[in-house]
């Protein structure tokens, strides 16, 4: 067994050792390199990764020596892009993305969105830039979409790219990294780098046109795959958790190498951490590796961190036939990062809660939510720059449909004194002390939280808009996710259900490794082209049956439409016996529809199974015969109750 | 006087007065009213006619309430202000009947309900200058704890101890209560000497009270922190025994509408049972103590 791992791990190795460059690392010295420990499971070995349909022709490659600075906290690098003109056109110049300059400069879009102060702004200073071994300079540019950017520039060339020609670009720069600025920077504890968005990429070229991007707050990138090859240097005393395969050799004079690959990759981000901050668990199955760092007052979720990946693995491999990864890392993330994504490429980023109660789900859903982004956010390419929408739909989509054939009842909470949940709903509260509210187990409904922001502000622009038009935070939460994903509920509710987890399959087949654009997606979602209209739509949703007027055995119920939205509608009457359905285009604002049934009718109902999820409210959807009044009684003595209780510990003050 | 002593004796007391709750109770649930009949109205449009009623009286709907509170949202923010309001004059009317309530127990004797209005009528004024005092200092306790709030993350902004910022955090809440407890206490026996001395003068009133919250701090506290646990209980046995009331079918509404009343009334009685502890103790700590001398006289027939 000693011997099988020993050649395994020596295959491993020589396979790093032959796949990167022989320039060393600075202030490396060689003979440490012959050593080579394994840190993950040997049956990781390169050979067995597979990639799902991968583009293997002309990727860019991406190769990178680095040298973490603790003291300094900063990152020297040396970068190599082998570059591909993969278009038939012959280009004089190549366009850059300086991402690591959105956090060196107060005007840049990042910067202003996210109020950084001085010390979060990282410092930037790139000393050469050589292609095809002659020095070059960077010319600043406008981004693609007209904008001033601080992080756009171009190349000119001095000898033009011809099609299938391959382009070296080297580039040598110190990157000082600021303190806890999310994306990019230094936990305030010292004990955990996030280093995302820290270097220069080749832009995207496509139809004739250079897609120079800047750093958005909110919108993604528009990427395309590519291949990354990286020898860190860094203390002894961290870990390197990345993207793809990481090896780390023997350390000299306290400090290590370690080396990374990945391939077919949209873009390569790092964490460096401190694993003695860490409670540290491997577990997984015979295809999964999964290695936890919990926060020490966590270690209690450990067990159910593990049973959320298996169980979601095992039915992401059932619903799409594939795993995309074999190793998963788990980061609790330290408090003092204000890092807001859940994951990269095979990490998966937490933050649970001191107190997470198993049926709160919350450690749970963020787990499941990273697995899912495994699929939609790196296994396929899309311009996520205008186009979010596309990802962050369909992930809240997957997340919220697998949590809920998957756990148990989700149960609504407030926090009491901001650490400590109760099952309710709270109504009033001054200074973390709920003042009027319900004790009661409360099951959550399925995306209740994407109905919730949806319901926060109606009136609003459509969801195709241009991700980095959106003006807040907010608003890209609202559509880009939640809205977005109430349309995919709308279209599963409306349409075979079966036959939509169907098309979602074929298009995840079709184009994982490859870009997807917003027709292609509609081709798949919306083959008949009946829902694409809420996409590009505002309208708001609101049918109601205003009136059900009986005259001996005629009905006549009269259906308003309160809302600017149409949609083909379809009236029930339910009677005692039978249930008499009349359809109609729904475009009118006052409709009356006439059924006649000797039965005695119960109510009147339009979308009787509340299949439009936008619309604004179900109460109105029906209209029953006999009034009653058990519910309103119910809730207003409870309502009641908790005026009294209210009053008791306010109105007694003094 | 102990501990024990005081707490039978105001049981005792409130027992005596048990048709004073009636009041308080009235009282509370008309202004509960106020407030809840808006909402009633609202509930009454959106659900009398719908199949919803259906699908709520079997359990609550999670999606129905987030579309309840969007649709009238506008209704809603006015409730609040509604119920800010309501909570005002139920405190000046709290204090009127608290002053009721002191009358009756200082004079076991008078405690016709017209004893409670003349009480309540004569001490209203004096003890509304305590409310506002004792306002100042409720403001302030909230104040300390928002300091503590910020000093705490502050201190821990750049720190990955969470345990101990969660006990800090925690820690600073039961201060917070501590601090309400104490001015509540402070305010309940300034009201008192105020009442029983028949004195005017609110700051001196104050002062007295403070000394004589010094010097019987333990008896005092005791009592005052049994009561209060009992009320807690109270509310825990409600919520224990609510709990396994079933929602249908819908007579169930009556059992859990009297177990709600029953609870409210209990709370009521313990607000008395500190009034009436406060008072014992107070009289009986603070009466003056008339020494007995015997004398030999020598009697000439």
């Amino acid at each position: 067994m000693r011997v099988f791992l020993f050649i395994v791990s020596f295959s491993i190795y020589a396979a790093f050792v032959t796949f990167s460059d022989n320039n060393t690392v600075p202030n490396r010295n060689d003979r440490n390199l012959h050593q080579v420990e394994l840190i993950r499971d040997s049956s990781t070995a390169q050979d067995s990764i597979t990639f799902l349909a991968p583009e293997q022709k002309k990727r860019t490659r991406y190769k990178f020596e680095i040298n973490l600075d603790d003291f300094h906290r900063s990152l020297f690098v040396k970068q190599k892009i082998i570059w591909f003109n993969n278009s038939s056109d012959t280009l004089e110049s190549i366009a850059i993305n300086m991402f690591p300059k959105a956090y060196s400069d107060n005007e840049s879009h990042y910067a202003i969105a996210e109020e950084n102060s001085e010390m979060k702004i990282s410092r930037f200073e790139i000393e050469d830039i050589i292609v095809n071994g002659i020095p070059h300079e960077l010319i600043k540019t406008k981004a693609y979409n007209g904008e001033n950017s601080v992080s756009t520039f171009q190349l000119n060339l001095l000898k033009p790219a011809a099609p299938n020609d391959s382009m070296t670009l080297t580039f040598a720069y110190d990157l000082k990294l600021p303190e806890n600025s999310g994306r990019l920077g230094k936990a305030a504890d010292e004990s955990f780098y996030s280093i995302l968005d820290w270097y220069p990429e080749v832009a995207v070229y496509s139809d004739s046109i250079w897609y120079s991007t800047y750093l958005h707050p909110y919108a993604g990138k528009f990427q395309t795959f590519s291949d990354f090859e990286l020898k860190i240097e860094l203390p002894d005393s961290f870990n390197v958790i990345s993207s793809g395969i990481t090896l780390t050799l023997d350390s000299l004079n306290n400090r290590k190498q370690v080396l990374a690959k990945a391939e077919n990759l949209k873009e390569f981000n790092w964490f460096v951490i401190n694993p003695n901050n860490y409670r540290v668990r491997n577990a997984g199955t015979n295809s999964i590796k999964v290695r936890s760092y919990l926060h020490p007052a966590k270690e209690y979720l450990f067990t159910r961190i593990d049973s959320t990946v298996r169980i979601t693995a095992q039915y992401l491999k059932d619903f799409f036939g594939v795993i995309p990864f074999e190793n998963l890392s788990i980061i609790d993330l330290p408090k003092t990062i204000r890092l807001n994504i859940s994951s990269i490429k095979d990490v998966v980023l937490i933050r649970p809660p001191l107190f997470s109660p198993s049926d709160v789900h919350i450690t749970e859903k963020q787990i499941i939510k990273a697995i899912v982004e495994q699929y939609m956010a790196y296994s396929i390419a899309s311009n996520e720059f205008e186009s979010k929408w596309i990802v962050d739909g369909m992930v809240e989509f997957l997340t919220d449909k697998i949590c809920a054939e998957i756990l148990k009842e989700e149960f609504v909470t407030f926090d009491l004194a901001r650490y400590y949940p109760i099952y309710g709903l709270n109504f009033l509260m001054y200074r973390e002390i709920p003042i009027v509210y319900n004790l009661a187990a409360i099951v959550k409904t399925r995306s209740s939280d994407s109905y919730q922001k949806y319901y926060s502000d109606l009136y609003n622009d459509p969801v195709l808009t241009k991700t980095y038009f959106f003006e807040d935070r907010e608003k890209y939460e609202l559509l880009s996710k939640a809205k977005a994903n109430l349309i995919l509920l709308l279209i599963d509710k409306n349409t075979d259900s079966e036959f939509f987890s169907e098309q979602i399959k074929s298009m995840f087949n079709s184009y994982s490794g490859k870009f997807l654009i917003e027709q292609d997606y509609f081709n798949y979602i919306d083959p008949d082209a009946k829902y694409s209209s809420l996409y590009s739509g505002t309208e708001i949703f609101d049918y109601k049956i205003e009136s059900v007027q009986v005259d001996s055995s005629n009905y006549k119920v009269r259906v308003l439409r309160l809302g600017d939205g149409t949609q083909p509608i379809a009236v029930s009457l339910i009677t005692q016996t039978d249930t008499l359905i009349l359809h109609h285009s729904g475009e009118n604002r006052v409709i009356d529809f006439d059924f006649e049934s000797k039965d005695q009718a119960i109510a009147a109902t339009v979308d009787l199974e509340t299949k439009n999820v936008l619309d604004i409210n179900f109460a109105n959807n029906s209209y029953t015969i006999n009034e009653q009044f058990e519910s309103s009684i119910s809730l207003a003595v409870r309502f009641f109750f908790w005026i009294q209780n209210a009053l008791m510990i306010i109105g007694s003050i003094g | 006087m102990t501990i024990l002593k005081s707490l039978k004796l105001g049981i005792r007391e409130v027992y005596r007065n048990f048709k004073f709750v009636w009041i308080l109770w009235a009282f509370n649930s008309a202004s509960a009213l106020v407030v809840a009949m808006p909402i009633y109205y609202l509930l009454t449009k959106d659900l009398n006619f719908s199949l919803y009623n259906d699908r709520l009286v079997e359990s609550f709907d999670f999606i129905w309430y987030l579309q309840f509170r969007h649709q009238y949202q506008t209704n809603i923010g006015e409730f609040v202000y509604i119920f800010l309001a309501v909570v005002g004059i139920y405190s000046l009317m709290r204090t009127f009947f608290l002053g009721g309530l002191v009358a009756v127990f200082n004079s076991p004797k008078k405690n016709h309900t017209v004893d409670f209005f003349y009480g309540g009528v004569k001490y209203w004024w004096r003890f509304i200058k305590i409310v506002v005092i004792s306002l100042f200092f409720f403001a302030l306790s909230f104040g300390i704890n928002d300091l503590l709030g910020e000093l705490i993350e502050y201190g821990y902004k750049n720190s990955e101890e969470l345990v101990t910022e969660m006990v800090l955090s925690s820690i600073r809440y039961l201060l917070l209560l501590f601090l309400i407890g104490s001015v509540t206490l402070i305010s309940d026996y300034s009201k008192i000497y105020l009442a029983i001395k028949d004195e005017f003068r609110i700051f001196y009133g104050i002062k007295e009270s403070l000394k004589f919250l010094k010097n019987n701090f333990t008896i005092v506290f005791t009592v005052f922190f049994i009561v209060a646990a009992m009320g807690a209980a109270g509310v825990t046995a409600y919520n224990l025994a609510g709990g396994y009331i079933p929602k249908t079918p819908f007579y169930f509404l009556i059992v859990s509408f009297i177990l709600q009343q029953m609870l409210i009334i209990f709370r009521l009685l313990i607000r008395m049972l500190f009034c009436s502890t406060e008072v014992i103790i107070f009289k009986d700590l603070s009466a003056e103590m008339v020494k007995a001398e015997i004398t030999e006289e020598k009697l000439e027939f």
